[in-house]
């Protein structure tokens, strides 16, 4: 049985590191109400390894064109990306951190080819509600980024997950309250 | 002299983040010639003269590591110089791709300057023996 410490604070600096490290985007933490356009990309990629599983990433389709000006350090880059080309390989990075945070250097996994799809931002961030950890940040744009994982053979031998639940990143649906605040 | 490179991966965007790279880097450049994955790669180094690789490790079809190993196998490929840029962080891939004689790993996410430096100190050292 592999047992994870692993919490939405975990992902979300993985995230939030690997968006500034390779786009120089800065995020802060976002909330399930955090305003989202009504259609996103939605970027997938699997993994194998001690565990197996896929990570999400929803984004905006704009933010995805300026992640791609931000990799190239251009604002034109038409013709060196094509839609969904940033936002999976930020995803191929981000699961590269994880899995080495998760399963140390000596274990050796894999990752998928990201695979990138336009869908209802319900329906996506429907998707994240089902997750084992879920978080969502806001760059300074007010782009909204949600990020997720998800592990395979829930009915198999039990890999508990400690979610630490944060905060400052979740609340209780229908409490009334809103979002809490640090 | 002006060498002719290879850059193997499967996005798009990286490919086009590692042309920039090599062209910040003022590495003297002759022809530069993409592929999506291994297998590509390989059809590519069949046709045209390759003086660097610069190559993924997680794509579709053959990855960098079985790029490598045939390259490893072939008595032309097996002296091109290989610099894997990868998120992947194993230290057990890391050391069986040093083994079969990649001369460099580049982490994702890289600085300029890291890419720049891993670059040069390869080409100078183009030269000499393994």
């Amino acid at each position: 049985m592999t047992v994870l410490q692993f919490s939405p604070d975990d992902l979300a600096q993985v995230v939030a590191q690997t968006l500034e490290e390779a786009a120089f985007v800065f995020t802060e933490p976002g909330t399930p109400t955090t305003a989202t356009p009504a259609s996103l990309l939605e970027c997938e990629l699997s993994f194998t390894g001690p565990m197996t599983g896929r990570l999400l990433l929803l984004v905006p389709e704009a933010f995805d064109r300026e992640l791609a000006g931000s990799l190239l350090g251009e604002e034109d880059v038409s013709t060196q990306a094509s839609a969904g080309d940033a936002v999976g390989e930020v995803l191929n990075i981000i699961g590269g951190i994880l899995l080495d945070q998760w399963f140390g250097p000596q274990a050796v996994c894999m990752l998928g080819a990201p695979s990138v799809r336009q869908l209802a931002a319900a329906e996506a961030q429907a998707h994240c509600a089902a997750a084992a950890c879920a978080v969502t940040l806001v760059t300074e744009e007010a782009h909204r980024v949600d990020a997720a994982v998800f592990f395979d053979g829930a009915a198999d031998a039990p890999r508990r997950i400690s979610t630490g639940i944060t905060p400052a990143l979740r609340h209780e649906v229908g409490d009334g309250q809103g979002p809490d605040r640090r | 002299m002006s060498y002719n490179i290879l850059i193997v991966d499967d996005s798009k965007i990286t490919r086009a983040v590692v042309r920039k790279n090599i062209a910040m880097a003022g590495l003297p450049c002759g022809e530069i010639f993409e592929a999506t994955n291994g297998r590509e790669a390989l059809e590519v180094l069949a046709a045209s003269w390759i003086d660097i690789v610069f190559a993924d490790i997680h794509m579709p079809e053959m990855n960098g590591v079985e790029l490598v190993e045939q390259m490893s196998k072939d008595n032309l490929l097996v002296s091109i110089p290989v610099v894997m840029i990868s998120s992947d962080r194993s230290e057990a891939r890391s050391a069986r791709l040093k083994e079969l004689g990649v001369r460099a790993y580049i982490k994702k996410p890289f600085r300029p300057e890291s890419f720049r430096d891993v670059a040069r100190d390869v080409l100078e050292r183009m030269g000499d023996p393994q």
